[in-house]
């Protein structure tokens, strides 16, 4: 039993001491080299995103301002008072006459009050 | 003896602050010089933490953007080499970290299990400074080594590995010499305890 130890005692010994005599470990050659088409690399690609993302976020304020001005468009030329539906073309007013008539029609004709 | 030894601490010093301040002045010849002067160091380092000579290489080029991009940020009074060290084991234990979430992860997504067999088990490594004598006992030791906490791991991997001493060691790690030489002793009976267990078994 205490052979068995004292044999596994020294092969922890032997373990322990498994880096003397270690060298230093060396890269590949031509490191700089790598090292630099990386830099440059890096540098073109910092570099796009330098330019692209100044562009992209103008294109989409821009975008935005469009649907804008196209829902404000859209609003003012066919949601208006019943009054300002005479300056309409005709096919304008068929459009609104259509959509919101000023008769009621038999789809609300529940929301009318009888006077009695 | 000592005063040769303050003398040539004195030249070194010098020396990296020359090449501190054309590092700062974009020098590309001050850069190639400190490549070549540190790529060994750092790349043994690297290849002692990760296990792996294509992610050493490739963890050596990061180090060595991460000096240049942050060249201004370092303070003159302090060892360029230590810096340079203490960025070195630092990337070293992001990829570790970085290798042990995405095995965690995979361990959930059975799709990428192909991927995770064939990419994160680390295999038995032969570091290529080993005599070959050593070579099976150093395969052991590196497994053993694997299993430490990590400041302990750190510690006896850059004296052991890098053949730094104590007091490097202690500026690397911004630690006193006391906490290296606990840390050190604590490795080193953890070793000897992982050891005696590996051959026992």
């Amino acid at each position: 039993m205490k052979k068995i130890d004292k044999h596994i005692e020294e092969q922890v010994e032997k373990t322990l001491g498994a880096f003397d005599g270690i060298e230093r470990a060396r890269p590949k050659p031509f490191l700089y080299t790598r090292l630099q088409a990386r830099l440059e690399s890096k540098d073109e690609h910092s570099l796009q995103t330098r330019i692209l993302s100044p562009v992209l976020q103008r294109l989409a304020v821009i975008m935005i301002m469009l649907v804008i001005v196209f829902n404000i468009y859209t609003a003012t030329r066919f949601f208006i008072s019943p009054a300002a539906t005479d300056s309409l073309s005709n096919s304008e007013q068929l459009f609104v006459e259509e959509y919101y008539p000023s008769t009621p029609t038999l789809y609300n004709i529940s929301q009318l009050t009888i006077n009695p | 003896m000592i005063n040769l030894k303050v003398k040539v601490n004195d030249v070194m010093g010098n020396t990296d602050h020359i090449l501190v301040e054309e590092l700062k002045n974009g020098d590309e010849g001050a850069f190639r010089q400190l490549v070549d002067d540190y790529q060994d160091k750092v790349f043994n380092t690297c290849i002692s933490f990760v296990k792996n000579a294509d992610d050493a290489d490739d963890l050596t080029q990061e180090v060595f953007i991460e000096v240049f991009k942050s060249i201004n940020k370092f303070r003159s009074d302090a060892k360029l080499s230590t810096w340079i060290y203490r960025i070195t084991v630092n990337k070293s234990l992001e990829y570790l970290r970085k290798m042990k979430r995405k095995k965690r992860s995979a361990i959930f997504n059975w799709i990428s299990k192909e991927d995770q067999e064939s990419k994160l088990q680390v295999p038995d490594f032969d570091h290529p400074g080993v005599l070959a004598e050593n070579r099976e006992k150093a395969r052991i030791l590196f497994d053993a080594i694997e299993k430490l906490p990590e400041k302990q791991k750190i510690a006896f991997t850059l004296h052991k590995l890098e053949d730094l001493s104590y007091e490097q060691i202690a500026e690397i790690m911004q630690k006193s010499l006391s906490s290296i030489e606990s840390l050190m002793h604590r490795a080193k009976n953890n070793l000897q305890k992982e050891l005696y267990d590996y051959y026992n078994s």
